[in-house]
C-alpha cells in the first residue's frame, strides 16, 4: 500500500476522491429528481447531515469510524425521509423552493448548533482503518471505489425493479399512477430517503477524508453544482450522470493544470461557475434531456425484441 | 354494489358536487351524463378518492370515504381518466403492464390477459413496442382502457372516452365497450356525448350544475323531451 502511496501523486488521488464523492452525490440527487421527478434544491443538506454524523459520532463519542460512517447513512436516510415528507403536498417549482428552504435551514443549524461546533466546525476526524492499517491516499481511495460500485449497482437494480417502475410512474403522472393502485406517499418518502442515504455516504465519506468539516461545505452552492452535473448528463441515466459529475468536477482542474497567464487562480470558482451557466445554457437549447438523456427509457432496448419479450418483462411485474 | 349517497364536494368556496346519490348494480351500465362542469369528473374523482368529499360511498358494503386512492384500486374500482392519460415516453407494452401494478400474479397469467387485452385490440399487438405517445389519440384511448382492464376491474370507470376524438374512432370505442359489457365488467360511463352513452347503458343519470336532475332507463332517457333538448341536440 504504502509502495502505491509513493508512486501516485496524493494531488491527484485526492482530486479522484473527491471526484468518487460527487459521484455519490449526483446519483442520490438523479434517484430523487430523475428518476421520481421530484425537484430538490436541497441535496447539501443530505450531504451536510451526513458528513456531520459521522464527524460528531466518531470525534465526540469517540466511535469506530467504520461504525460512525454506517450510522451516518442510517441517520441520513431517516432525516431524508422526514425532509421528504413537503413533496407530498408541493410539486414542481415550489417543491424546487421548499427544498431550497429546507438547504439553508440544515445549513444555518449546521453553522450555529452547538452539537456541529458552531462557525468552527470540527476538526480531528479520524481515518478509518483496516486489519491496523490506516486508509490513506491509495487505501481511501479504494475504499470510495468500492462504495461507488456498490452504489451504482444497488441503483441498477432498484430502478429497473417494481420500485424504479412506481417512481418512474410518479414522475410521469402522478395521478394516474395513483389511479394505477401506487402508493405514491409511500414511494416519493422512499425515494428522498433513499437519495439522501446515498448523499449521506458521501458526506461521511468527505469527512473522514478531509478530517476537518465546517458549514461552508454544505451551502447551496453544492446543490446547485450537484443539480446542474445531474442534469447536464440527463436526467434519469446512471451513465448521465456518472459523465456529467465527471465533466464538470475534472474541468476547473484542467484549469489549475494548466496555469493560464490570463486568468488568476484564486478566482477560479468564479470561471467554474461561468462554465457551468455557460455549458448550461448551451445543452438545454442543443439537448434540453442532458447528453444521456435521449433515449428516455433505457428499457426500450428490452422491449423491442418483438411481442413476446415484452410480456416477459412482465416477469419483474408480478 | 356501488352506493353513493349525499356526495357533496366543494373546491374551496365552491360546491362542485351537491347532494348526488347514485347506485351501480352488477353487471350494470350505468351513465352519468351532463354538459361541462356539471360535476361528473368531480364525481369521479371523488369515488376514486382522488378529491376529498362528504357524503357515503360504498363499495360491496365496504365504505369507500377516507381510503386512499391506491387501496381503493384494490377494491377492485378502476378508472381510466379523462383525456387518456396514457405514459407517453413508455412503451404499449410497458403501459399495459403498469396496470397490473397493483396485482400479484405470475408471469403466466400476465401473459395470458396481456395476450387477451391484444386480442380486444388488435392495434395495440402491432405497436406493443411503440412509445404510447406517438399514437392516435384513438389508438391512446384503447391503451388507457386496456391498462385500466390489466388491472382485473369489477368496476371499470370510464371518464369520456369519446373526448376529442372522430366519430368513426368514437364508434369503434363503443363498439369495444360493449363488449367489455359482455364480458360481465360493471361500467360507470361518464359522457358528454349522451346519445353514445345511452346506446350502451342501461340506466343513466343526468347531472346538471352539480345536482342530479334526472334518473332513468337509458330508454327512457333517450325518448325524454327535455333530454332531447338539452343533450341530443334535436
Amino acid at each position: 500500500m504504502n509502495l502505491m502511496d509513493d508512486m501516485l501523486n496524493p494531488y491527484y488521488v485526492d482530486i479522484v476522491v473527491f471526484l468518487i464523492i460527487y459521484l455519490l452525490l449526483g446519483l442520490g440527487l438523479n434517484l430523487i429528481t430523475g428518476y421520481a421527478g421530484q425537484v430538490s434544491l436541497g441535496h447539501a443538506a443530505f450531504y451536510g447531515i451526513g458528513a456531520y454524523s459521522s464527524a460528531i459520532l466518531s470525534v465526540t463519542y469517540g466511535m469506530n469510524p467504520w461504525a460512525s460512517m454506517g450510522s451516518a447513512v442510517v441517520i441520513t436516510f431517516v432525516i431524508s425521509a422526514i425532509l421528504g415528507l413537503p413533496s407530498l403536498r408541493v410539486r414542481e417549482d415550489f417543491l424546487a423552493i421548499t427544498t431550497l428552504g429546507l438547504g439553508l435551514i440544515a445549513q444555518s443549524v449546521f453553522k450555529n448548533a452547538e452539537i456541529t461546533g458552531g462557525a468552527y466546525g470540527i476538526d480531528s476526524i479520524p481515518v478509518p482503518s483496516l486489519f491496523g492499517l490506516e486508509l490513506k491516499n491509495v487505501g481511501y481511495l479504494l475504499l470510495v471505489v468500492v462504495v461507488l460500485l456498490a452504489g451504482i449497482f444497488v441503483m441498477q437494480k432498484m430502478t429497473k425493479s417494481r420500485i424504479g417502475r412506481a417512481w418512474m410512474t410518479i414522475r410521469e403522472d402522478e395521478m394516474v399512477a395513483q389511479a394505477m393502485g401506487i402508493n405514491t406517499t409511500y414511494y416519493k418518502v422512499l425515494v428522498f430517503a433513499i437519495g439522501g442515504a446515498y448523499a449521506g455516504a458521501a458526506g461521511a465519506l468527505f469527512a473522514h477524508k478531509a478530517s476537518y468539516i465546517s458549514a461552508e461545505s454544505f451551502g447551496f452552492t453544492i446543490s446547485v453544482t450537484v443539480l446542474s452535473m445531474v442534469v447536464l448528463g440527463g436526467l434519469g441515466s446512471i451513465r448521465g450522470t456518472l459523465f456529467g459529475v465527471s465533466v464538470l468536477y475534472l474541468l476547473p482542474e484542467l484549469f489549475r493544470l494548466f496555469k493560464l497567464d490570463f486568468m488568476e487562480m484564486k478566482n477560479l470558482d468564479v470561471y467554474k461557475m461561468m462554465v457551468y451557466g455557460l455549458l448550461m445554457v448551451i445543452v438545454m437549447r442543443y439537448r434540453p434531456k442532458g447528453l444521456f438523456g435521449k433515449t428516455g427509457f433505457k428499457k426500450k432496448k428490452r422491449y423491442s425484441a418483438g411481442k413476446e419479450a415484452a410480456i416477459k418483462g412482465g416477469d419483474q411485474v408480478a | 354494489m356501488l352506493r353513493i349517497e349525499q356526495l357533496h364536494v366543494s373546491y374551496g368556496g365552491i360546491q362542485a358536487v351537491r347532494n348526488v346519490s347514485l347506485e351501480v348494480s352488477e353487471g350494470e351500465v350505468v351513465t352519468l351524463i351532463g354538459s361541462n362542469g356539471a360535476g361528473k369528473t368531480t364525481t369521479l374523482n371523488a369515488i376514486c378518492g382522488i378529491t376529498p368529499s362528504r357524503g357515503m360511498i360504498q363499495y360491496r358494503g365496504v365504505e369507500l370515504q377516507g381510503k386512499a386512492t391506491h387501496n381503493i384500486v384494490r377494491e377492485g374500482i378502476v378508472m381510466v381518466p379523462e383525456g387518456r392519460r396514457v405514459f407517453p415516453k413508455l412503451t404499449v407494452a410497458v403501459n399495459l403492464l403498469m396496470g397490473a401494478y397493483a396485482r400479484k400474479i405470475s408471469k403466466a397469467s400476465l401473459r395470458k390477459e396481456m395476450e387477451g387485452i391484444y386480442q380486444l385490440f388488435p392495434r395495440l399487438a402491432e405497436r406493443a413496442n411503440q412509445m404510447a405517445g406517438t399514437m392516435s389519440g384513438g389508438e391512446q384511448q384503447m391503451l388507457a382502457i386496456g391498462r385500466a382492464l390489466m388491472a382485473k376491474p369489477s368496476l371499470l370507470i370510464l371518464d369520456e372516452p369519446s373526448m376529442g376524438l372522430a366519430p368513426i374512432v368514437v364508434k369503434d370505442i363503443y363498439e369495444t365497450i360493449r363488449r367489455i359489457k359482455g364480458q360481465g365488467i360493471t361500467i360507470l360511463l361518464v359522457e358528454q356525448n349522451a346519445l353514445m352513452a345511452l346506446s350502451v347503458a342501461d340506466r343513466g343519470y343526468v347531472l346538471e350544475n352539480g345536482e342530479i336532475r334526472l334518473h332513468d332507463t337509458a330508454r327512457n332517457l333517450r325518448e325524454q323531451d327535455n333530454v332531447k333538448k338539452a343533450y341530443l341536440g334535436s
